[in-house]
């Protein structure tokens, strides 16, 4: 009784492959302003993304898409560390030689560990300027203050994440570079040593560090670290995209966007030609900035392809220099941890050497006193300086002083660390390294 | 009031109720979840040498002893004034001190410190930490090394 | 909607407070603060008094890593009185531990000699309590097992009971059965070198006071022991841990590297005792040897009994050296379903027992028959004779069940004086011939089947069968066999032949071991051939002949088979019997 209007079995089985694509995939790959529309608003790993980004945001040389490299290498850092998870053993007897195994019988235990390590080290160092860049683009100011608030915090969880990974491979290098820095958190008054024995779970380091460090590591902080980079991306479309300068969202701005833009003109919303019907629904009453529909010249382009391409060449970009940089250098591995046997000096990890440095001259100053004034410094930032001139621009005319002061405070990390790393040796003296 | 209006009034009154009592047990099951956990983290036991242990009755202490308690990482010191444990663990790096008869110096970097503790000379930031002495109930010492005390504090026995 | 949240939210509110709150208030807390309490009442030194002010309830614990694997022990946590000698007359947990000098609490914790699981800080988890944890805290007479894991030299004089309980073991058999690395030699029994490692004391104890309580198939006997020679067993196998913790890494290595000697030196199992042994002539050393070396603790001599094998005292009048030495080396090769043990002991031993019990005399047997009944025949059969005596259990194929007519008043009176007077070979029955002439026996015969056999309408049937094998032996007439006993045998007989079918279960008597080799051998081809073709009255064997259609030939085969089983080309000759001795 086989009905024209539904299909037999047979039918069934021989569309099988089709229909199960189709199942899957229902918006066919966007041909149309339409389709880039609809494919960016429901897909599922696309709809934190606008549909529209603004072209000032897809200029390199304006944020080196340094945030997406950072994002990028936390997944890279993700990855590699969840297949190192599968050979890896926190404990005391096994961990070194767990990493020994890595390096030898593990197949391409070599290259994921040396992977994990310099994404990590890259990570740490691409965050601290991406800071950079929002500072000098002034673009932590309103509406933006909160998401700069959550940077300073993603950034904490990051140098975090990084030492907790510092002390797993339990070599000398690790457990004395750990041993440094959470002697150095002891320093802080009244509750230094309750919070060392807290982080160590005992009075020194040993399997009870190693332990926590390795649940903070690969579980706790990763899981904060996502949820707030999260509301770091939902900040994003809730204060209306990346900051740019005045008047970007001009005609005449469009000259100061990449030709490559221009030429292709894919997707750009063409100035003359403004139609009032509308092409995607609105969700919900949005308050604050907000996109002109369609009806405005407004350099904005869609994001498919054009925001996804950058990403995704940032993305590439990101595993392409971590790939090389792990075929060309091994990540280190020193003895065993000896919990009697100190090396002369014994160094923080490279981002920690400024406060080192620092501790030298006064431990509690150095190690607790100066940092913490310089993060709630960073914290306070966008609820210190609230005018509202010389946002989007690169070391903009008007920002001379706050500029000048970033800049400052960034030399002497820089020299404290190269100092630090350098001209130190044993029991911390001066040395010169040539 | 009109009937309506005064259910009404009951009705808001008494959802307002019952969503703050939800309010508060729920908050208040989440402000003892924080107490807890904090309670969770901090360590009740350690696993490494035991923090406070005792050594003997003060008879084996006789006037002028100098021990040195290897494992525990402290040495025992009789002056006049009675008994007291000096750590043996340098401040600079964490090594092991050798006790001498003047004094403790440190093998690693070269730090060395007067019979007090204090710092002559080396890396040494900071002088050595004195534990807190004290008697247990079957007659012996008894040494706390997670109790520091200021540095000349004796145990008179 | 609300209101069921509200509710909900005041009992997760509720539940929260009472779990934080209890946090503080667990039994070790309280029995601590307790302690501090009246420590400080019968304090006298201010110096001490203000120590147990300021201390609030901690967890103790002491860590041991210089005694084999890392032990927490935090048993002082409640027992926090432990060297405090005030304490000496309180109330547990807060009662003072009896000084051992050399012994302190910080070096060597707790469990080390008293078991249970150092760990927990509540009474009964620590305590061992319930089947997860194997080693429960030990009762006072035990804890000498675990001192002897350091204290290792033998004879160790704080550790009577385990002494003790190491001579039972060698006096009681044990070492026959079960394999103790360094110690002996038994492949019957489980290896008991690690017995006080994997099991808790209290099974330890059990299955020695009955064996067959948590394994209905043991063939350990159940041995006459009292409260303390259990004890001072337990004790002993409870030191037997398998790796002593003061024994070098190396020393175990050698130990375990050790190949299974071919027997023990006599000084292990008599001690000091070797020395004197040596100087005496060799019937005497067997009767100083007999006694040690674990025969009693299942046969029967003089006024020892151990209720699982048969008296010695007639030893002289039923068999001849050769046939003592080869049930010293290996019972099952004149007896396959004995539980004797091979002895593992040196030749001259065997010769000295052989000697001591050929050379007694056999004590007197009263004329009348039923005093003879009692002393001869009721350890196995059984006072009444219906196969049930004191050994009964323990011997394969259990003793007959005389009082049975049906069996007993269809056999021919020759057949019965002749197992009787020369035994059954491949069973236990032995040989009376020895003390019972054939006069006497025949008395002693008539006098069962009146009265000790039931029943009276049995008559015997006289059989013509052929008296040998119509069929010459070959792999053709074995293979044929085979196919016969395979189609219609195995279901009582087992597929091995064994006796151990699915139905043997619930026949009695059991059917035949069939590879019982001296059983086999003994037996004429005519009565084989008669007990398939017509049956055997009074057991469930059938008339194979009439039931399953077997022709003379047929069973020819089958008794080839048989014979092929027990590897006997041919019909072996009639007339076999094992050594008797006639009086």
């Amino acid at each position: 009784m086989a009905n024209q209007d539904a299909p037999g079995f047979a039918d069934n089985l021989i569309h099988l492959p089709r229909n199960v694509w189709r199942s899957l995939f229902r918006n066919p790959l966007p041909s149309s302003d339409l389709g880039r529309s609809q494919t960016t608003f429901s897909n599922f790993f696309l709809h934190v993304h606008p549909v529209k980004t603004h072209a000032n945001s897809l200029r390199p040389a304006y944020t080196f898409g340094l945030g997406v490299i950072a994002f990028s290498l936390f997944i890279i850092l993700a990855a590699t560390g969840g297949l190192l998870m599968f050979y890896y053993v926190p404990s005391v007897e096994q961990a070194h030689n767990r990493m020994l195994d890595l390096s030898g019988t593990v197949a391409f235990g070599v290259l994921l560990r040396n992977m994990h390590r310099w994404a990590a080290h890259g990570m740490v160092a691409i965050v601290f300027l991406h800071m950079c860049r929002v500072f000098f683009t002034g673009s932590y100011k309103r509406p933006r203050e909160f998401n700069w608030v959550l940077g300073v915090v993603l950034l904490l969880i990051t140098l975090f994440l990084s030492f907790t990974g510092y002390l797993l491979p339990w070599d000398q290098l690790a457990f004395w570079a750990i041993t440094v820095g959470t002697s150095i958190a002891g320093y802080a008054p009244v509750v230094g040593e309750g919070m060392r024995f807290l982080l160590l779970g005992d009075r020194v380091v040993g399997q009870e560090a190693l332990l926590r460090f390795y649940v903070l590591h690969v579980a706790v902080l990763p899981a904060v670290l996502l949820a707030l980079v999260g509301v770091h991306f939902w900040r994003i479309r809730k204060d209306g995209g990346l900051s740019r300068p005045e008047g970007s969202d001009l005609p005449e701005a469009q000259k100061n966007f990449p030709p490559a833009l221009e030429g292709k003109r894919e997707g750009l919303a063409p100035a003359a030609k403004t139609q009032k019907t509308k092409t995607f629904g609105v969700m919900g009453l949005v308050r604050g900035p907000f996109n002109k529909v369609g009806n405005t010249p407004d350099n904005m382009v869609f994001s498919w392809p054009n925001l996804f391409v950058a990403e995704l060449f940032c993305f590439a970009l990101a595993v392409l220099v971590v790939l090389v940089a792990a075929l060309l250098f091994n990540a280190p591995l020193e003895a065993p941890a000896n919990p009697l046997h100190p090396p002369n000096p014994s160094k923080a990890p490279w981002y920690f050497l400024g406060l080192q440095e620092m501790v030298s001259y006064s431990a509690f100053w150095g190690g607790v006193g100066i940092p913490t004034l310089f993060v709630i410094g960073l914290l306070l930032v966008p609820y210190l300086d609230r005018s509202p001139k010389g946002v989007g621009v690169w070391f903009s005319r008007h920002r001379l002083l706050a500029n000048s002061v970033f800049v400052l405070f960034l030399l002497v990390n820089l020299v404290l660390i190269i100092v630090g790393t350098f001209f130190r040796g044993p029991n911390w003296s001066l040395v010169v390294p040539w | 009031m009109s009937p309506t209006q005064e259910s009404q009034d009951t009705r808001l009154s008494r959802r307002f109720v019952l969503t703050l009592t939800s309010l508060m047990g729920l908050m208040g099951a989440s402000g003892i979840a924080a107490l807890s956990n904090f309670l969770f983290f901090k360590p009740r036991v350690t696993y490494g040498e035991p923090s406070r242990f005792r050594v003997g009755p003060p008879e084996s202490f006789p006037l002028g002893t100098r021990l040195p308690l290897g494992s525990q990482r402290v040495t025992l010191v009789r002056g006049e004034a009675g008994v007291a444990a000096i750590s043996n663990t340098c401040t600079h790096l964490g090594c092991v001190v050798s006790t001498t008869e003047i004094g403790f110096d440190c093998p690693c970097h070269g730090s060395r410190y007067d019979a007090d503790g204090t710092v002559l000379g080396g890396p040494a930031p900071r002088p050595l930490s004195w534990f807190k002495v004290s008697l247990a109930p079957n007659g012996e010492i008894e040494v706390d090394t997670s109790t520091p005390v200021p540095q000349g504090t004796y145990l008179a026995v | 909607m609300r209101a069921g949240l509200a509710i909900i939210s005041l009992i997760v509110l509720a539940i929260h407070g009472v779990v934080f709150y209890k946090q503080f208030y667990a039994p070790w807390q309280d029995y601590q603060k307790e302690y501090f309490t009246r420590a400080v009442k019968i304090s006298d030194n201010a110096a001490v008094k203000a120590t147990l002010r300021a201390r609030t309830p901690a967890i103790e614990q002491t860590i041991v890593r210089s005694f084999g694997p890392e032990r927490v022990d935090r048993c002082r946590t409640c027992h926090i009185a432990a060297d405090d000698v005030r304490f000496a007359k309180a109330d547990q947990p807060l009662r003072t531990h009896p000084q051992i000098p050399g012994h302190k609490f910080d070096t060597f914790g707790c469990t080390i000699c008293h078991d249970g699981q150092g760990r927990a800080v509540d009474a009964k988890h620590a305590h061992g309590e319930g089947e997860d944890w194997p080693w429960p805290v030990l009762p006072k007479e035990l804890i000498q097992a675990n001192c002897v894991q350091c204290h290792t030299e033998p004879g160790w004089a704080y550790a009577p009971l385990v002494n003790e309980g190491r001579q039972l073991f060698f006096q009681r058999a044990c070492y026959t059965c079960h394999t103790i690395a360094g110690l002996s030699y038994g492949s019957i029994g489980p290896e008991l070198t690690e017995v006080g490692r994997t099991r808790r004391f209290d099974y330890i104890l059990h299955k020695i006071q009955d064996p067959r309580a948590t394994n209905p198939t043991s063939t350990m006997p159940k041995q006459d022991l009292t409260d303390r020679q259990r004890m001072a067993l337990t004790a002993f196998l409870k030191s037997q841990q398998g790796s002593l913790v003061s024994r070098a890494p190396l020393t175990q290595f050698v130990a375990k590297q050790e190949r299974r000697p071919e027997w023990l030196p006599v000084e292990r199992i008599v001690g000091a005792q070797a020395q004197a042994l040596e100087t005496m002539p060799p019937a005497e050393r067997g009767r100083v040897l007999l006694p040690q070396i674990g025969c009693l603790s299942c046969h029967k001599l003089d006024d020892r009994d151990g209720k699982v094998g048969p008296e010695l005292a007639f030893t002289a009048a039923q068999r001849d050296r050769a046939w003592l030495m080869t049930h010293f080396h290996d019972p099952k090769s004149v007896v396959p379903g004995s539980l004797m043990p091979p002895y593992p002991l040196p030749e001259a031993a065997f010769d000295s027992l052989s000697l001591y019990l050929l050379s007694r005399k056999p004590p007197a047997v009263p004329a009348d028959p039923a005093a003879q009944f009692q002393m001869l025949c009721a350890r196995c059969h059984g006072a009444r004779g219906q196969g049930d005596g004191v050994i009964a259990n323990y011997l394969d194929p259990k003793p007959r069940d005389l009082s049975k007519a049906a069996f007993m008043k269809t056999k021919s009176r020759d057949r019965l004086i002749h197992s009787l007077r020369y035994g059954v070979a491949g069973t236990s029955m032995a040989p009376w011939g020895g003390v019972l002439d054939e006069a006497a026996a025949g008395k002693l015969i008539d006098w069962v089947l009146a009265g000790v056999t039931q029943g009276s309408a049995v008559r015997r049937v006289e059989r013509k069968v052929p008296r040998a094998n119509p069929v010459p032996f070959s792999p053709a007439s074995v293979a044929r066999g085979e196919a016969i006993f395979l189609d219609r045998c195995w279901g009582c007989h087992g597929k091995k032949a064994d006796g151990h079918g699915p139905n043997a279960e619930s026949i009695v008597p059991r059917p035949r071991n069939l590879r019982n080799t001296p059983f086999i051998r003994s037996v004429a081809y005519a009565r084989l051939h008669e007990s398939i073709q017509y049956g055997v009255q009074g057991t469930a064997m059938p008339a194979a002949g009439f039931d399953f259609a077997l022709d003379e030939k047929s069973i020819g085969d089958l008794i080839n088979y048989i014979y092929s089983l027990n590897r006997l080309g041919s019909a072996p000759a009639p007339a076999n019997q094992v050594a008797r001795k006639e009086k």
